[in-house]
């Protein structure tokens, strides 16, 4: 063989650059520890330090050193820590599922919301928000119903077999997601408008605000088993993103490939929407940015999605709770960064999906 | 300016200078015990597009000659064609409460809103009117008026937004009389004023109105006059919900900026417009040294003090630390904003606020204003629901 | 390795019969060419006999094992398939696309390690394309994508490869490469192969067996060169043509000259 094209060089080649690995994993990581600075209240940048420092320490068993209040360490500990926390699992989740679906479908339009699923957890938490004034319930509801929709949209798009099947679902995502839309405007129309259809209508606008470590607890299991299983399987999602054929030719079980990760996407998803409401743009945007980046091979591109989905989260929460007194609803502020930049994103790539 | 009007004028201000020296007249029996004891008599005008004044001692000179005019806060003519019999409200949620301190009686209401009934059932309304209970409310869908429905409870007069111009359209073509009414201001005596006057205007009844109207105006002075000696701004904030997931203040552009800077003191959350959802966060940077609870959310001063809210930490906040957070009162309806106890609501948040500078006895002040106002002669019992309202008033429909 | 098909029967209902009780047989070293008009079937019989598409009755046996019984991935390791060349969705790297053809030897949960990178580049450079390692896929001309799939296919190292006109889109070198490589990697590395052919003369020059297939026709199935004559190129493509032999270099090599339709 052509020593030139050795496997050592052409792995080496095939290598992202070492120098991208570096800020890919440096971001998430930078971007989580200046998040502890940013709210509301003023805390110093050196006694955020300090109070990192004693609870890190702390899990070793050593006492405490700094100087702050109690009311400082709240604020970071108990009202920011939770909320960073949820921003990286959130945006990692979304961008991952936007990015093991988009390469399922062979279409890089598809985002986490094309089979139903936010929609049929959108309209499970506003049941609840309707029914009972549980947080908890609320949660659960938007999981199960999340679930159901997909489930919903597998029954619908039975329709036959062969090459359609692929086309059949994204169809029957669009009338599940359509079907529970219109149950979601049918609770906010007998929600009493003085005090429940504002809170629907908030939550479905998606914040992290007022999230403590329960919501961690309740959500961060769900987020993480999907995230890990895509991660396990990410090479494999190369193969699902070929036509039928080719990937049953491949010794693939496309059936069963298809149903984990549709499984994944649709668990991460239902579990980013009870704890967060509906954030858009994240599944959509953020694989793009990282195929200009590592590449389409899904590979690489799904680590980077963790990365970059995560810390552009928590970058969007530290602005939504800091910005102004009130709190900004999440997805408006994706969306007004998200689409300016996606446009630019086309416009820049020519149509050209690299 | 014609020339009666003229006349009339100088009539009033002979009338207005003699009150003066005369001080209190008939129909006030509250005291105030206060360090100074200014009594002022302001005469009643009428603000809004109403060109009728009259005087404060004076038996009222009704016009009972139908059908006569008034100008409504939508800037219409509206003709009374007569004394009316079936009465609705369908917007505006305090205004059956003050339908009755207005006539001082339910007999001729036939339908309202259910979130007014919803109030009128935790409040001291269905204590004094039990028949509330009754009244219909299957007409408001979601806050929307549903005409043939309203139709159906044969009203003769209905009170609403006066920004809903489709529901007046709709009530006119329909030959039932509208009248709209305004709730854009920040005045809460002031804009019970325009409300009790117009709506005395409009069922031919207008002397309990002036009277409450001028005890709101009287207590206003008296709290303002107070305030100008108070050097010390204290940090105030209405807590407007904190329920589920919720966390709302209720900022400036609001009843809430009234209240507080008129007893002295500085609005923390007047940064916000109206009602806003905040971060726990923003909270503690404002740190409040009094914090209000509206009667608009389950929220119970417990709950802070406790700390039992999930995802905030109520523990380092000035107000919970002194021991200063209250739950709104919950007198004919509820006192955040504009009612016929308004006058109350000033008098209770000043001395709660700043109890070394009003020294109202709250529980003498409420019992009295009954006595005078409603006719009613509080218990023990209803006292304490008045000061400690459940959770209960928050909800729409029960 | 013998793939045998035993009276097959396909069509998309019960009117609409496409293949009726077809048997035939492919070994190691043996090219099977399939020739027949356009809109015969010949792409679905590819995937019948591949299983991608089920048979109404009858079906295809391994080894003497219906096919039906394999396990999935075991019957994907022993046979290759190139289907038409449709153009890449994403800009996947050459290599990276070949790379996919490992995957019936890898573990669902494993990335391709070093001896995947070497199969992958071994397969680019049987098919002539290991300098484009790097090039993504749609920036590929059609052709060129046509040798990057074969080897895919080639990767995963069948015993059997199974390719759907795999000349079409390429230039007559590439045409002239791809079927000396398939005619080497037979007689060299003893695989198996069926190749779907609009080219007779190509079929004819693969030798071995040739099935032709024709419109209310009986199937045609034996050695390439009592297949191949002018009468039945006649019958089941309806165009009259004349054969000429002629000697190179002690080969025997066959031109095919369409004369006019019959």
């Amino acid at each position: 063989m052509n020593t030139e094209l050795s496997v050592n060089n052409v792995k080496r080649d095939f290598k992202i650059a070492w120098w991208k690995k570096a800020v890919l994993i440096a971001l998430p990581l930078l971007v989580f520890l200046l998040s502890f600075c940013c709210g509301r209240f003023q805390v110093a940048p050196n006694t955020v330090i300090e109070i990192l420092w004693d609870h890190f320490m702390g899990l070793f068993g050593v006492a405490p050193t700094g100087t702050y209040t109690a009311f400082q360490e709240s604020a970071v500990m108990a009202l920011r820590f939770p909320r960073i926390i949820l921003g990286l699992l959130v945006g990692a989740g979304l961008a991952i599922s936007g990015a093991a679906l988009q390469g399922m479908f062979g279409n890089p339009l598809v985002s986490p919301q094309v089979l139903g699923v936010s929609s049929g957890a959108g309209f499970g938490a506003a049941l609840a928000i309707l029914l009972v004034e549980n947080l908890f319930l609320t949660q659960i509801s938007a999981v199960i119903m999340g679930l159901v929709a997909v489930a919903v949209t597998f029954m619908v798009s039975k329709v036959g077999k062969g090459k359609a099947s692929i086309y059949t679902l994204v169809l029957a995502g669009t009338i599940t997601s359509a079907f529970f839309e219109a149950l979601i405007s049918a609770i906010k129309f007998t929600a009493d408008p003085f005090s429940k259809l504002p809170t629907i209508t908030y939550w479905l606008m998606g914040s992290l605000a007022n999230r403590s470590f329960a919501d961690v607890w309740h959500s961060a299991p769900l987020i993480i088993i999907g995230i890990v299983v895509l991660v396990v399987f990410r090479w494999r999602i190369n193969i699902l993103s070929l036509d039928e054929d080719e990937a049953k030719a491949m010794g693939v079980n496309l059936k069963l490939s298809r149903l984990i990760v549709v499984l994944c996407c649709s668990v991460i998803t239902a579990a980013t929407v009870s704890v967060c409401g509906i954030v858009g743009w994240i599944g959509l945007v953020i694989p793009h940015i990282c195929r200009s980046i590592v590449g389409p091979n899904h590979k690489d591109l799904i680590p980077a999605c963790i990365a970059v989905g995560g810390a552009y989260l928590m970058i969007i929460d530290a602005i939504a709770r800091t910005v102004s007194a009130s709190e900004i609803p999440l997805s408006i502020l994706t969306a007004i960064i998200g689409a300016p930049f996606f446009a630019y994103l086309l416009k820049k790539s020519g149509g050209q999906w690299k | 300016m014609s020339k009666i009007s003229k006349i009339l004028a100088v009539v009033l201000s002979i009338v207005l200078l003699s009150s003066m020296f005369v001080g209190c007249a008939g129909g006030k029996t509250t005291t105030v015990t206060k360090t100074a004891t200014t009594t002022v008599t302001k005469t009643v005008t009428v603000t809004g597009d109403n060109n009728t004044t009259t005087k404060p001692d004076e038996p009222e000179v009704k016009p009972l000659s139908y059908p006569y005019t008034v100008q409504d806060q939508a800037g219409r003519t509206v003709t009374i064609k007569k004394k009316y019999e079936r009465v609705a409200f369908s917007s505006v949620r305090p205004l059956p409460a003050t339908y009755f301190a207005v006539t001082g009686n339910i007999d001729t209401l036939v339908g309202m809103n259910p979130s007014s009934r919803a109030a009128a059932l935790a409040s001291m309304f269905v204590i004094l009117c039990p028949e509330i209970a009754n009244v219909p409310t299957n007409f408001i869908v979601n806050n929307d008026t549903n005409i043939e429905e309203l139709m159906k409870l044969n009203p003769e007069v209905v009170f609403c937004l006066n920004k809903n111009t489709d529901e007046i359209n709709a009530l006119e073509a329909a030959g039932i009389t509208a009248v709209g009414l305004n709730t854009n201001g920040t005045d809460p005596i002031e804009l019970f004023a325009d409300w009790a006057d117009l709506i005395g205007q409009v069922m031919g009844e207008q002397n309990r109105a002036k009277a409450i109207i001028e005890e709101g105006r009287k207590a206003a002075q008296e709290v303002k006059d107070i305030a100008k000696t108070i050097t010390e701004k204290k940090k105030v904030m209405f807590l407007y919900r904190d329920q589920g997931d919720t966390l709302e203040v209720a900022g400036s552009n609001l009843y809430s900026q009234y209240w507080i800077e008129t007893i002295g003191a500085v609005n923390v959350a007047a940064e916000c417009n109206n009602v806003t959802a905040v971060s726990m966060e923003q909270i503690m940077q404002w740190n409040p040294d009094y914090i209000f609870i509206t009667t608009f959310t389950t929220c119970q001063p417990d709950d802070l003090y406790n700390n039992k809210l999930e995802g905030q930490d109520w523990s380092g906040i000035k107000a919970v630390q002194d021991g200063h957070v209250y739950k709104d009162p919950l007198g004919i309806y509820r006192w955040f904003t504009p009612t016929s106890d308004s006058a109350l609501m000033l008098k209770w948040i000043a001395s709660k606020t700043y109890p070394e500078y009003y020294k109202y006895d709250m529980e003498k002040e409420v019992r009295d204003y009954y006595k005078t106002f409603y006719g009613y002669e509080l218990s023990d019992k209803e006292l304490n629901m008045v000061f400690n309202p459940s959770s209960d008033a928050a909800y729409y429909v029960k | 390795m013998k793939i045998e098909i035993c009276h097959g029967k396909f069509g998309y209902s019960n009117e609409r019969i496409i293949h009726e009780d077809i048997s035939f047989d492919v070994s190691n070293g043996q090219i099977l060419t399939i020739l027949g008009p356009n809109g015969i079937g010949k792409t679905t019989l590819l995937k019948c006999i591949t299983g991608l598409v089920p048979w109404m009755s009858g079906e295809t046996l391994v080894d003497g094992v219906s096919m039906k019984k394999m396990k999935h991935t075991a019957f994907w390791k022993r046979i290759g398939y190139v289907p038409q060349s449709t153009g890449s969705r994403f800009a996947y790297s050459v290599l990276d696309m070949v790379l996919l053809g490992r995957a019936s030897h890898m573990h669902v949960y494993s990335t391709p390690s070093s001896t995947d990178y070497d199969i992958a580049m071994e397969a680019l450079e049987q098919v002539g394309i290991a300098h484009m390692y790097k090039k993504p896929c749609n920036n590929l001309s059609g052709g060129e994508f046509q040798l990057v799939m074969v080897a895919r296919a080639l990767a995963s190292k069948p015993e059997i490869i199974i390719l759907d006109e795999p000349e079409s889109h390429l230039d007559f070198k590439n045409q002239m490469l791809i079927i000396g490589m398939l005619e080497k990697i037979v007689r060299d590395q003893g695989l198996g192969c069926i190749v779907n052919t609009h080219y007779p003369e190509h079929a004819l020059r693969l030798g071995d067996i040739s099935l032709m297939l024709g419109p209310n026709l009986p199937y045609l199935f034996g050695p390439s060169k009592d297949v191949i004559t002018e009468e039945n190129l006649s019958k089941y493509f309806g165009v009259k043509v004349k054969m000429l032999s002629f000697d190179y270099k002690d080969k025997d090599y066959c031109s095919i000259i369409p004369l006019e339709l019959s």
